[in-house]
């Protein structure tokens, strides 16, 4: 990778979300990273979870606002049956909690679609030493590519 | 001292409501989640076509 190439980011849907964030930081941080991904400083791609995510928004609303973020981003991250029988895998390795499942399978399609990073505002399942030391030993024994997993914080500055 | 409930309320509201609905969708197929990202996509369709007319 080349320093200054545009990172190609999966974009988890709390950071969509982070944009409608009642806590100020969140709201500003995701709003700005949101603007890097308009201006094509950063290249966001998402997957039929987070579409599926935002289409059960209950107030529609807020579904419309989250749609035109997502909408700014590229929905070519992979989903199906080889997605989540990795999330699965990653539940079963003590990764996730069984309940978050689809937090697992985020991570499964950043890694099977080689992005760079998944950017997520998630610290209780995602973003802690936990799931990064399990997530690149299992990635590593498949032999597949393991992600950054990062704050959107990291490329707003 | 600082206890793990302390910790708790420090919860991103972000990520709560995600994962309020994460919990609804992980009881969900896979071809129900698929159906779910179409209609999204359909919806975003509508919101471009919307803004350019």
């Amino acid at each position: 990778m080349k320093l200054f190439e545009v990172p190609r980011l999966y974009i988890e849907t709390s950071v969509i979300n982070g944009v409608f964030s009642k806590d100020a930081r969140i709201r500003i941080i995701s709003s700005v990273f949101f603007e890097k991904v308009r201006a094509e400083k950063i290249e966001g791609h998402v997957s039929s979870y987070v579409l599926a995510e935002i289409y059960e928004t209950p107030s529609v609303d807020k579904r419309d606002g989250l749609l035109r973020f997502a909408s700014l981003c590229i929905a070519d991250a992979p989903s199906g049956s080889e997605v989540e029988e990795l999330g699965r895998k990653y539940v079963d390795r003590g990764m996730i909690p069984k309940k978050y499942v689809l937090d697992a399978y985020h991570i499964a399609s950043a890694s099977l679609g080689g992005f760079e990073a998944l950017v997520t505002w998630n610290y209780e399942h995602i973003l802690r030493d936990r799931t990064e030391r399990l997530l690149r030993m299992v990635n590593k024994e498949l032999g597949i590519h393991v992600p950054l997993l990062r704050s959107p914080e990291v490329y707003v500055w | 001292m600082v206890t793990t409930a302390e910790l708790k309320k420090l919860k991103i509201d972000a990520v709560e409501e995600i994962h309020r609905i994460r919990e609804k969708l992980a009881g969900y197929s896979s071809e129900r989640i698929q159906e779910l990202a179409k209609k999204a996509e359909m919806e975003m369709e509508k919101l471009k076509k919307s803004c350019t007319e």
